[in-house]
Protein backbone atom coordinates (compact mmCIF):
# COMPACT_ATOMS: atom_id res chain seq x y z
CA UNK A 1 0.00 0.00 0.00
CA UNK A 2 1.03 3.75 -0.82
CA UNK A 3 1.30 6.02 1.59
CA UNK A 4 3.33 9.01 0.35
CA UNK A 5 1.70 11.95 -0.48
CA UNK A 6 0.57 12.94 -3.98
CA UNK A 7 3.11 14.99 -5.73
CA UNK A 8 2.06 18.02 -7.29
CA UNK A 9 1.08 16.78 -10.32
CA UNK A 10 -1.12 14.57 -8.98
CA UNK A 11 -2.64 17.22 -6.46
CA UNK A 12 -3.42 19.20 -9.99
CA UNK A 13 -4.78 16.29 -11.96
CA UNK A 14 -7.17 15.58 -8.81
CA UNK A 15 -8.38 19.49 -8.28
CA UNK A 16 -8.82 19.83 -11.61
CA UNK A 17 -10.81 16.33 -11.71
CA UNK A 18 -12.92 17.51 -8.96
CA UNK A 19 -13.73 20.84 -10.67
CA UNK A 20 -14.86 18.85 -13.52
CA UNK A 21 -16.84 16.65 -12.35
CA UNK A 22 -20.54 16.46 -10.79
CA UNK A 23 -23.68 14.76 -9.83
CA UNK A 24 -23.47 11.61 -10.95
CA UNK A 25 -20.27 11.67 -12.61
CA UNK A 26 -18.73 12.62 -9.31
CA UNK A 27 -20.79 10.11 -6.98
CA UNK A 28 -19.07 7.45 -9.30
CA UNK A 29 -15.75 8.62 -9.44
CA UNK A 30 -15.56 8.97 -5.40
CA UNK A 31 -17.31 4.75 -5.55
CA UNK A 32 -14.59 4.23 -7.70
CA UNK A 33 -11.79 5.50 -5.39
CA UNK A 34 -13.93 3.96 -2.40
CA UNK A 35 -13.90 0.40 -4.16
CA UNK A 36 -10.24 0.27 -5.17
CA UNK A 37 -9.49 1.42 -1.28
CA UNK A 38 -11.77 -0.76 0.14
CA UNK A 39 -12.46 -3.54 -1.96
CA UNK A 40 -15.85 -5.79 -1.57
CA UNK A 41 -16.41 -3.70 2.14
CA UNK A 42 -17.30 -0.58 -0.09
CA UNK A 43 -20.43 -0.85 -1.74
CA UNK A 44 -21.24 1.04 -4.81
CA UNK A 45 -25.18 2.24 -4.48
CA UNK A 46 -27.16 3.57 -7.17
CA UNK A 47 -31.08 3.65 -7.15
CA UNK A 48 -33.55 1.17 -8.70
CA UNK A 49 -36.26 2.61 -10.11
CA UNK A 50 -38.56 4.40 -7.90
CA UNK A 51 -36.99 2.27 -4.67
CA UNK A 52 -34.41 5.44 -4.97
CA UNK A 53 -31.14 5.15 -3.18
CA UNK A 54 -32.75 5.87 0.10
CA UNK A 55 -29.99 9.10 0.46
CA UNK A 56 -27.52 6.53 0.72
CA UNK A 57 -24.38 7.24 -2.07
CA UNK A 58 -22.43 4.22 -1.17
CA UNK A 59 -21.66 2.08 2.28
CA UNK A 60 -18.86 1.05 3.91
CA UNK A 61 -20.07 -2.01 5.66
CA UNK A 62 -16.79 -2.48 8.48
CA UNK A 63 -17.33 0.60 9.90
CA UNK A 64 -21.28 1.41 8.94
CA UNK A 65 -20.36 4.52 7.00
CA UNK A 66 -22.77 5.78 4.95
CA UNK A 67 -21.88 8.31 2.48
CA UNK A 68 -23.89 11.15 0.83
CA UNK A 69 -22.40 12.76 -2.32
CA UNK A 70 -22.73 16.71 -3.68
CA UNK A 71 -20.70 17.42 -6.53
CA UNK A 72 -21.67 20.99 -7.69
CA UNK A 73 -20.26 21.68 -11.20
CA UNK A 74 -17.11 23.51 -11.17
CA UNK A 75 -17.26 23.14 -7.60
CA UNK A 76 -19.76 25.91 -7.53
CA UNK A 77 -20.99 26.78 -4.18
CA UNK A 78 -23.48 29.27 -4.87
CA UNK A 79 -26.33 26.89 -4.11
CA UNK A 80 -26.15 26.97 -0.45
CA UNK A 81 -29.58 26.66 0.37
CA UNK A 82 -29.57 23.52 -2.21
CA UNK A 83 -26.66 22.07 -0.33
CA UNK A 84 -27.83 22.62 3.10
CA UNK A 85 -31.29 21.54 1.49
CA UNK A 86 -29.89 18.54 -0.07
CA UNK A 87 -28.02 17.83 3.24
CA UNK A 88 -30.45 17.52 5.63
CA UNK A 89 -33.28 15.53 2.85
CA UNK A 90 -30.89 13.02 2.51
CA UNK A 91 -30.07 12.43 5.98
CA UNK A 92 -33.26 12.04 6.58
CA UNK A 93 -34.00 9.81 3.91
CA UNK A 94 -31.55 7.38 4.86
CA UNK A 95 -32.34 7.88 9.08
CA UNK A 96 -35.75 6.60 7.83
CA UNK A 97 -34.99 3.78 5.66
CA UNK A 98 -30.99 2.67 6.80
CA UNK A 99 -30.70 3.27 10.47
CA UNK A 100 -30.04 0.14 11.29
CA UNK A 101 -26.90 -0.17 9.53
CA UNK A 102 -26.02 3.32 9.71
CA UNK A 103 -23.61 4.23 12.49
CA UNK A 104 -21.65 7.20 10.79
CA UNK A 105 -22.98 9.80 8.09
CA UNK A 106 -20.69 11.61 6.31
CA UNK A 107 -21.20 14.23 2.89
CA UNK A 108 -19.01 13.67 0.15
CA UNK A 109 -18.35 16.68 -1.78
CA UNK A 110 -16.34 18.56 -4.70
CA UNK A 111 -15.92 22.08 -3.45
CA UNK A 112 -12.77 22.56 -3.80
CA UNK A 113 -12.31 26.04 -2.64
CA UNK A 114 -14.09 25.26 0.61
CA UNK A 115 -17.92 24.50 2.25
CA UNK A 116 -19.56 27.41 3.19
CA UNK A 117 -19.80 27.89 6.72
CA UNK A 118 -24.37 27.21 6.94
CA UNK A 119 -23.00 23.43 6.26
CA UNK A 120 -20.77 23.36 9.32
CA UNK A 121 -23.97 24.35 10.99
CA UNK A 122 -26.08 22.39 9.38
CA UNK A 123 -23.96 18.96 9.97
CA UNK A 124 -24.01 20.28 13.85
CA UNK A 125 -27.30 20.82 14.08
CA UNK A 126 -27.49 17.12 12.56
CA UNK A 127 -25.09 15.89 15.01
CA UNK A 128 -26.94 17.43 17.45
CA UNK A 129 -30.22 16.19 16.62
CA UNK A 130 -28.73 12.36 16.33
CA UNK A 131 -26.66 11.07 19.76
CA UNK A 132 -25.43 7.85 18.70
CA UNK A 133 -24.48 8.98 14.71
CA UNK A 134 -21.35 10.50 13.93
CA UNK A 135 -21.04 13.28 11.16
CA UNK A 136 -18.46 13.93 9.05
CA UNK A 137 -17.51 15.97 5.76
CA UNK A 138 -15.10 14.30 2.74
CA UNK A 139 -13.81 16.91 0.57
CA UNK A 140 -10.52 17.33 -1.50
CA UNK A 141 -8.14 16.30 1.26
CA UNK A 142 -10.39 13.63 2.45
CA UNK A 143 -10.11 12.38 -1.61
CA UNK A 144 -6.72 12.85 -1.70
CA UNK A 145 -6.20 11.25 1.56
CA UNK A 146 -7.78 8.02 0.17
CA UNK A 147 -5.99 7.88 -2.98
CA UNK A 148 -2.46 7.93 -1.29
CA UNK A 149 -3.21 4.70 0.00
CA UNK A 150 -3.60 3.47 -3.28
CA UNK A 151 -1.14 1.45 -5.39
CA UNK A 152 0.75 3.49 -7.94
CA UNK A 153 -0.91 1.91 -10.84
CA UNK A 154 -4.14 2.71 -9.10
CA UNK A 155 -3.69 5.88 -9.05
CA UNK A 156 -2.58 6.95 -12.75
CA UNK A 157 -5.87 4.98 -13.59
CA UNK A 158 -8.19 7.18 -11.50
CA UNK A 159 -5.62 10.34 -12.52
CA UNK A 160 -4.55 9.80 -15.71
CA UNK A 161 -0.61 9.35 -16.56
CA UNK A 162 1.93 12.07 -15.28
CA UNK A 163 4.61 13.41 -16.72
CA UNK A 164 8.32 12.10 -15.08
CA UNK A 165 11.62 13.48 -14.95
CA UNK A 166 12.45 12.25 -17.89
CA UNK A 167 9.80 13.71 -19.59
CA UNK A 168 10.72 16.64 -18.83
CA UNK A 169 13.97 16.39 -19.09
CA UNK A 170 13.01 15.97 -22.92
CA UNK A 171 10.23 17.81 -24.06
CA UNK A 172 9.10 17.59 -27.15
CA UNK A 173 8.77 20.57 -29.44
CA UNK A 174 6.28 19.22 -31.74
CA UNK A 175 3.79 19.06 -28.57
CA UNK A 176 4.96 22.73 -27.93
CA UNK A 177 4.39 23.44 -31.90
CA UNK A 178 0.87 21.83 -31.39
CA UNK A 179 0.02 23.52 -28.14
CA UNK A 180 0.73 27.05 -29.47
CA UNK A 181 -0.85 26.29 -33.03
CA UNK A 182 -4.55 25.07 -31.20
CA UNK A 183 -4.52 28.49 -29.04
CA UNK A 184 -4.00 30.68 -31.30
CA UNK A 185 -6.24 28.91 -34.08
CA UNK A 186 -8.87 28.27 -31.36
CA UNK A 187 -9.37 31.93 -30.45
CA UNK A 188 -9.62 34.96 -32.22
CA UNK A 189 -6.46 37.37 -31.79
CA UNK A 190 -6.35 40.61 -32.87
CA UNK A 191 -3.58 43.10 -32.93
CA UNK A 192 -1.61 41.83 -29.32
CA UNK A 193 -1.32 44.74 -27.04
CA UNK A 194 2.18 44.66 -25.75
CA UNK A 195 2.52 44.29 -21.74
CA UNK A 196 5.43 46.27 -20.11
CA UNK A 197 8.74 45.07 -19.54
CA UNK A 198 9.05 45.01 -15.38
CA UNK A 199 11.39 43.06 -13.65
CA UNK A 200 10.52 39.82 -12.02
CA UNK A 201 9.70 40.24 -8.20
CA UNK A 202 11.95 36.94 -6.54
CA UNK A 203 9.19 36.81 -4.45
CA UNK A 204 6.02 36.47 -7.14
CA UNK A 205 5.04 32.80 -6.59
CA UNK A 206 4.57 33.32 -2.57
CA UNK A 207 2.86 37.08 -3.28
CA UNK A 208 0.19 35.79 -5.49
CA UNK A 209 -0.90 32.83 -2.83
CA UNK A 210 -0.41 29.84 -5.55
CA UNK A 211 -0.65 26.62 -3.24
CA UNK A 212 2.06 24.73 -2.86
CA UNK A 213 1.77 22.35 -6.19
CA UNK A 214 0.95 25.15 -8.23
CA UNK A 215 4.34 26.48 -7.26
CA UNK A 216 6.27 23.53 -7.65
CA UNK A 217 4.63 22.97 -11.86
CA UNK A 218 6.13 26.67 -12.03
CA UNK A 219 9.31 25.85 -10.91
CA UNK A 220 9.27 22.35 -12.86
CA UNK A 221 7.79 23.96 -15.71
CA UNK A 222 10.70 26.47 -15.30
CA UNK A 223 13.24 24.10 -16.64
CA UNK A 224 12.19 24.46 -20.08
CA UNK A 225 10.47 27.84 -19.98
CA UNK A 226 13.93 28.68 -22.10
CA UNK A 227 12.74 26.70 -24.98
CA UNK A 228 9.24 28.40 -24.97
CA UNK A 229 10.55 31.84 -25.65
CA UNK A 230 13.52 30.11 -27.96
CA UNK A 231 10.26 28.77 -29.87
CA UNK A 232 8.48 32.17 -30.03
CA UNK A 233 12.22 33.83 -30.82
CA UNK A 234 12.67 31.43 -34.26
CA UNK A 235 8.73 31.18 -35.13
CA UNK A 236 8.66 32.31 -38.89
CA UNK A 237 5.28 34.45 -37.17
CA UNK A 238 7.52 37.63 -34.98
CA UNK A 239 4.24 38.87 -33.08
CA UNK A 240 3.34 34.96 -32.06
CA UNK A 241 5.02 35.24 -29.09
CA UNK A 242 3.14 39.05 -28.67
CA UNK A 243 0.10 37.19 -29.35
CA UNK A 244 -0.26 34.03 -27.39
CA UNK A 245 0.98 36.57 -24.26
CA UNK A 246 -1.55 39.23 -25.40
CA UNK A 247 -4.27 36.31 -24.90
CA UNK A 248 -3.46 35.54 -21.55
CA UNK A 249 -3.14 38.40 -20.08
CA UNK A 250 -6.97 39.20 -21.18
CA UNK A 251 -7.69 35.52 -20.38
CA UNK A 252 -5.79 36.17 -16.42
CA UNK A 253 -7.33 39.65 -16.36
CA UNK A 254 -10.94 38.20 -17.20
CA UNK A 255 -10.82 35.41 -14.58
CA UNK A 256 -9.36 38.11 -11.76
CA UNK A 257 -12.20 40.21 -12.48
CA UNK A 258 -14.23 37.46 -11.41
CA UNK A 259 -12.93 37.52 -7.99
CA UNK A 260 -11.66 33.87 -8.10
CA UNK A 261 -9.10 32.61 -6.37
CA UNK A 262 -5.56 31.90 -7.44
CA UNK A 263 -5.66 28.74 -7.47
CA UNK A 264 -9.03 28.54 -9.53
CA UNK A 265 -7.36 30.96 -11.72
CA UNK A 266 -4.55 28.84 -12.61
CA UNK A 267 -6.74 25.69 -12.59
CA UNK A 268 -8.52 27.35 -15.49
CA UNK A 269 -5.54 28.78 -17.37
CA UNK A 270 -3.55 25.19 -17.34
CA UNK A 271 -6.95 23.32 -18.47
CA UNK A 272 -7.05 25.81 -21.17
CA UNK A 273 -3.31 25.26 -22.36
CA UNK A 274 -3.05 21.46 -21.62
CA UNK A 275 -6.70 20.87 -22.22
CA UNK A 276 -9.89 18.72 -20.08
CA UNK A 277 -9.50 15.36 -18.78
CA UNK A 278 -6.56 12.97 -19.00
CA UNK A 279 -3.71 14.77 -20.64
CA UNK A 280 -0.60 13.03 -21.92
CA UNK A 281 2.83 13.43 -20.41
CA UNK A 282 4.33 15.29 -23.37
CA UNK A 283 1.59 17.72 -23.40
CA UNK A 284 1.44 18.35 -19.71
CA UNK A 285 5.39 18.93 -19.75
CA UNK A 286 4.40 21.33 -22.72
CA UNK A 287 1.83 23.25 -21.05
CA UNK A 288 4.10 23.86 -17.82
CA UNK A 289 6.83 24.97 -19.64
CA UNK A 290 4.23 27.42 -21.58
CA UNK A 291 2.77 28.33 -18.28
CA UNK A 292 5.62 29.35 -16.82
CA UNK A 293 7.14 31.04 -19.16
CA UNK A 294 4.19 33.01 -18.79
CA UNK A 295 4.35 33.52 -15.50
CA UNK A 296 8.12 34.51 -15.69
CA UNK A 297 7.29 36.89 -17.94
CA UNK A 298 4.81 38.50 -16.35
CA UNK A 299 2.25 37.95 -18.61
CA UNK A 300 0.13 36.50 -16.13
CA UNK A 301 -0.73 37.21 -12.38
CA UNK A 302 0.61 40.22 -10.59
CA UNK A 303 3.90 41.72 -10.28
CA UNK A 304 3.78 41.48 -5.94
CA UNK A 305 6.54 41.06 -3.84
CA UNK A 306 5.42 39.27 -0.57
CA UNK A 307 3.30 41.00 1.93
CA UNK A 308 2.40 43.87 -0.66
CA UNK A 309 -0.89 44.68 -0.90
CA UNK A 310 -2.77 44.02 -3.98
CA UNK B 1 5.24 45.73 -34.12
CA UNK B 2 7.53 48.24 -34.86
CA UNK B 3 9.96 48.87 -31.64
CA UNK B 4 10.95 45.83 -29.71
CA UNK B 5 8.48 44.13 -26.71
CA UNK B 6 8.66 42.29 -24.21
CA UNK B 7 7.88 38.88 -26.89
CA UNK B 8 9.17 40.75 -29.54
CA UNK B 9 13.34 41.00 -30.09
CA UNK B 10 15.10 43.99 -31.56
CA UNK B 11 16.44 41.67 -34.34
CA UNK B 12 12.74 40.95 -35.00
CA UNK B 13 10.66 44.24 -34.54
CA UNK B 14 10.51 46.01 -37.88
CA UNK B 15 13.03 49.04 -36.65
CA UNK B 16 15.45 46.04 -35.82
CA UNK B 17 14.98 44.62 -39.64
CA UNK B 18 14.87 48.74 -40.87
CA UNK B 19 18.30 49.17 -39.83
CA UNK B 20 19.36 46.04 -42.06
CA UNK B 21 17.72 46.61 -44.56
CA UNK B 22 19.53 50.38 -44.28
CA UNK B 23 23.04 48.37 -44.11
CA UNK B 24 22.61 46.46 -46.85
CA UNK B 25 21.24 49.04 -48.97
CA UNK B 26 24.79 50.33 -50.14
CA UNK B 27 23.58 51.53 -53.60
CA UNK B 28 20.52 51.29 -56.03
CA UNK B 29 18.64 47.31 -55.23
CA UNK B 30 15.77 46.03 -56.90
CA UNK B 31 13.60 44.54 -54.37
CA UNK B 32 14.97 41.06 -54.77
CA UNK B 33 18.51 42.25 -54.65
CA UNK B 34 18.13 43.57 -51.77
CA UNK B 35 15.93 40.69 -50.00
CA UNK B 36 19.47 38.30 -51.23
CA UNK B 37 21.66 40.88 -49.67
CA UNK B 38 19.33 41.50 -46.08
CA UNK B 39 19.47 37.23 -46.20
CA UNK B 40 22.89 37.04 -46.65
CA UNK B 41 24.18 39.36 -44.24
CA UNK B 42 22.01 37.92 -41.42
CA UNK B 43 23.80 36.33 -38.90
CA UNK B 44 22.37 32.27 -38.52
CA UNK B 45 21.93 32.72 -34.90
CA UNK B 46 19.20 35.10 -35.15
CA UNK B 47 15.96 34.87 -35.62
CA UNK B 48 14.31 33.49 -39.01
CA UNK B 49 13.14 36.51 -41.54
CA UNK B 50 10.47 35.67 -43.60
CA UNK B 51 9.51 37.99 -47.23
CA UNK B 52 6.66 39.37 -45.57
CA UNK B 53 7.84 40.78 -42.60
CA UNK B 54 10.79 42.32 -44.85
CA UNK B 55 8.39 44.14 -47.22
CA UNK B 56 6.80 45.09 -44.02
CA UNK B 57 9.99 46.47 -42.60
CA UNK B 58 10.68 48.08 -46.03
CA UNK B 59 7.39 49.74 -46.13
CA UNK B 60 7.93 51.19 -42.69
CA UNK B 61 11.36 52.42 -44.11
CA UNK B 62 9.16 53.94 -47.08
CA UNK B 63 6.78 55.76 -44.92
CA UNK B 64 9.50 57.60 -43.02
CA UNK B 65 11.17 58.39 -45.96
CA UNK B 66 14.39 56.87 -44.93
CA UNK B 67 13.81 54.75 -48.48
CA UNK B 68 12.87 55.98 -51.97
CA UNK B 69 11.41 54.00 -54.66
CA UNK B 70 12.05 54.97 -58.64
CA UNK B 71 11.22 52.97 -61.68
CA UNK B 72 11.45 49.57 -59.03
CA UNK B 73 14.80 50.61 -57.90
CA UNK B 74 15.42 51.23 -53.99
CA UNK B 75 17.82 53.82 -53.30
CA UNK B 76 18.32 54.90 -49.87
CA UNK B 77 17.41 58.75 -48.88
CA UNK B 78 19.70 61.43 -47.21
CA UNK B 79 22.34 60.77 -48.82
CA UNK B 80 23.62 62.38 -51.80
Amino acid sequence: MNTSPLNYQYKIALELKLRRVSGDAFQDFFSTVMGKLHGDDFVRVRPFGQKGDKGCDGYLQSCGQLFACYGALNGDKGKVDYLIGKMGEDFAKARKNLSRIMKEWHMVHNLVGGLPVEAINKLDELRKANAGITFGFVGLEGIERRITQLDSVVVAELLGPQATNKDAQEMQPAELQALINGIVSGVAVGAPASGSIAQVPSDKLDANDLPNHWHQMIEHGWKNAYYVAEYFDRHHEPLIGERIASLFRERYQYLRAQALSAEAIMDNLYEFVAGIGSVPPARQVAAQALLAHLFESCDIFENLTAGAET
Amino acid sequence: MILPAKHLKQDRALLGVGSEILAALTGEYTVSELWEAVQQRRPQAVSPLSFDWFVLALSFLYAIDAVGLEKGILTKRGES
